[in-house]
């Protein structure tokens, strides 16, 4: 009785595994419906079920079919991906990587290397390991048999995976941003072999510039591909800053340049970048609502110091222009710290204020052969931070330093604006004598409040002759 | 006139071709155009045939020079710490470039039946190279070593007619590795090859041999 009860029930559970199994024929179709109408979630059901039946000992003839195999790990890895990209599970980019793997292994198509190549490197930048690199070469290794596939000719297919391929090379020598798991030499190579192959085919304008500016960016620096990348991650939000100069814009332009400062390799790339920060710091002084002054000047005028030592004591091997301009943005800084500190008398302990304000302006001086003091360089805008320490030395009562800066400051004016002291009286252009007004006013204010009365004797005249000729321009306005 | 006629219907009649003669000169005709099609066809794969050999050998010394150009870019990282997985990825791309070289010369190979001499070269020193770049890992796994010693191996076999061995051949470009230039690949073994793996494994084979 026994042996026929377990009889029937085996019998019975064959019959019921017999109806609930499918074929694998009739599930492939299923697959190819589930996929076409974009069930990704079925698909991938459906490509399991069809393994774990190939799995069995009896397994039927498709299992064995290259063509149908490959497909459904195809399919699967695919919809599996899809399925990532909307949930951003990371275990779903796994199995799609594994899915993709498995179909190349029973059929060797580029394009399938190409796409799992990509998925493992968008799995390392997602994990931030940035030196995990066999998805970049099994992605080339795709490019290439593509392109052979191609008979050796560019298609749009191959430009637009050219382009994913260099972004993602990019990117993953900058993950993660603040530690550099690679030397980023490897990149750079692939970068620029994908630019190399890029060249051989018409391309586009926009693509022409695409690959000029990421050959540019793998070759610049010594093929510094990541400070470079930084650079110009910078350099855009910049841009952005400067359109909306609020805290965030901020702080996004400063990591980024501080980033490819990091990374930068020469002290021609390090200058810059110092340069530019002090920029921006000394911008956002000025032009945000959400500023705080002090600790923005501070950092402008540490950042355009270190460029100035690096200035004299590396020598880079800078253009003019970029020296000129590290010497301004130090001039600069060093010009608003002073008139923030001076500023500042009013309301706190005043003297102190005029001693900071006066300590800031003398890291830019240096003694003179007449006993007095200069400045270091000049800059443009230099006689301003001349006054101002005049200024300085007026409010606390240093006569020598008030007097040899206010006489700076009038040569450096005098200069400034191409004007000889003895053609001030025989006629210059009205806007310099304007210009050159304020200078003799606070010459002579000092030269009144310490006595020096042969001094205010030699401005009379020319402050006389000044007021003429900006006045004239005033009424040759009004008329 | 009447000659005339005469002459002129007998012309007639000597212009009008029988049913035969029609079919016979078709026949004829179109003999010709196949037999000039058959020249031109004939003509045309000849002319086809060294184009496809011609763009492969083209392609096959693009590919060497990316081999070398990957190997050279690896140079600079062989010295840097915490490089190793920089260098394994520098090593896959040699081997993807140096793989379809390899495959370029097999197709020469199945379209001649026999293969030039400047191909067996151009496969063996990318072989070379390949090797090279695998022995040259500060961390030598025996898997790399063994491969190293296949490529450089086969690459001896493929130039053994050759009456200069090929690592004694002058190269036709120049390599440069820390600021020197070499211009034989037995010049960068000796320099390169810091283990003296490449030695080791020609030494095993002959003592194999012997065997």
């Amino acid at each position: 009785m026994k042996l026929l009860t377990a009889t029937f029930t085996m019998f019975f559970l064959l019959l019921v595994s017999a109806v609930h199994a499918q074929k694998v024929a009739d599930l492939y179709e299923q697959v190819k419906s589930a996929y076409q109408a974009g069930d990704h979630q079925k698909t991938v059901e459906l490509c399991n079920r069809i393994i774990r039946q190939c799995e069995q000992s009896y397994a039927e003839p498709e299992c064995r079919y290259t063509d149908v195999m490959k497909n459904v790990y195809l399919y699967k890895g695919f919809s599996e991906y899809r399925l990532y990209t909307e949930n951003e599970d990371l275990e779903l980019l796994t199995e799609a990587i594994q899915s993709l793997q498995q179909s190349y292994n029973l059929y060797g198509d580029p394009d399938v290397a190409f796409n799992f190549g990509y998925m493992k490197t968008l799995h390392a930048i997602k994990v931030q390991q940035g030196d995990q690199l066999d998805g970049l070469v099994a992605a080339w290794d795709g490019i290439l048999g593509l392109y052979a596939d191609n008979e050796w000719k560019l298609s749009d297919d191959l430009i637009k995976k050219l382009k994913i391929f260099v972004k993602q090379a990019v990117e993953l020598t900058i993950t993660p941003p603040d530690t550099a798991y690679t030397t980023g030499r490897f990149a750079s190579f692939m970068v620029r072999l994908a630019c190399d192959l890029a060249e051989k085919g018409n391309l586009s304008r926009e693509d022409r510039l695409f690959f000029d500016i990421y050959r540019k960016r793998a070759t610049e620096d010594n093929f510094n591909l990541r400070g470079n990348e930084w650079r110009a991650r910078g350099f855009a939000a910049e841009e952005t800053f400067k359109n909306a100069p609020d805290d965030f814009n901020y702080r996004t332009t400063r990591t980024y340049l501080e980033l490819a400062l990091r990374y930068a390799k020469s002290v021609e790339r390090q200058v810059e970048i110092l340069k530019e920060l002090t920029k921006v710091a000394l911008y956002m002084e000025q032009n945000s609502t959400d500023r705080q002054s002090e600790s923005e000047l501070l950092y402008a005028r540490e950042k355009a110091a270190q460029a100035y030592r690096l200035l004299v004591e590396r020598r880079p091997n800078i253009s003019m222009e970029l020296e000129d301009e590290i010497k301004k943005v130090y001039g600069n800084a060093i010009y608003r710290l002073v008139d923030y500190y001076f500023s500042l008398a009013d309301s706190t302990d005043r003297l102190n204020a005029y001693y900071k304000a006066r300590r800031v302006g003398e890291e830019l001086l240096v003694p003179d052969r007449n006993g007095g003091w200069r400045q270091k360089f000049k800059w443009d805008g230099y006689e301003d931070l001349y006054l101002r320490l005049a200024d300085v030395g007026y409010e606390t009562g240093d006569a020598g330093f008030a007097v040899d800066m206010v006489d700076k400051a009038w040569k450096a004016a005098l200069r400034a604006n191409r004007v000889s002291q003895s053609q001030i009286c025989s006629g210059i252009d009205p806007e310099k004598a304007a210009n050159l007004i304020p200078f003799v006013d606070v010459y002579q204010q000092i030269a009144r409040r310490f006595g020096l009365q042969t001094v205010l004797h030699w401005l009379r005249p020319i402050r006389t002759c000044l007021v003429t000729q900006a006045n004239l321009s005033l009424l040759d306005n009004q008329e | 006139m009447n000659c005339e006629t005469q002459f002129g219907r007998r012309q007639t009649k000597r212009l009008q071709p029988m049913p035969g003669d029609v079919s016979a000169m078709k026949i004829k005709v179109m003999l010709w155009v196949s037999l000039f099609v058959i020249i031109a066809a004939v003509s045309v794969g000849q002319a086809q045939v060294p184009s496809v050999e011609s763009d492969l050998e083209r392609l096959m010394i693009r590919y060497e020079e990316k081999v070398l150009h990957a190997y050279q870019e690896k140079q600079t990282l062989v010295h840097q710490p915490n490089s190793h997985l920089e260098l394994a990825a520098f090593d896959s791309i040699i081997s993807a470039y140096t793989k379809r070289v390899l495959e370029i010369y097999e197709t020469l190979n199945r379209i001649k039946g026999f293969t030039l001499e400047n191909y067996r070269q151009i496969a063996s020193r990318s072989l070379i190279l390949r090797a090279l770049a695998y022995v040259e890992n500060p961390q030598l796994d025996p898997e790399k070593a063994r491969r190293a010693c296949m490529d450089y191996r086969r690459a001896l076999l493929l130039t053994k007619s050759s009456k200069i061995p090929i690592i004694s051949q002058q190269l036709p470009y120049e390599v440069w590795i820390d600021n020197r230039l070499y211009t034989r690949l037995a010049d960068l073994i000796d320099e390169r090859d810091f283990r003296r793996v490449l030695l080791g494994c020609m030494r095993t084979t002959k003592e194999s041999g012997k065997k």
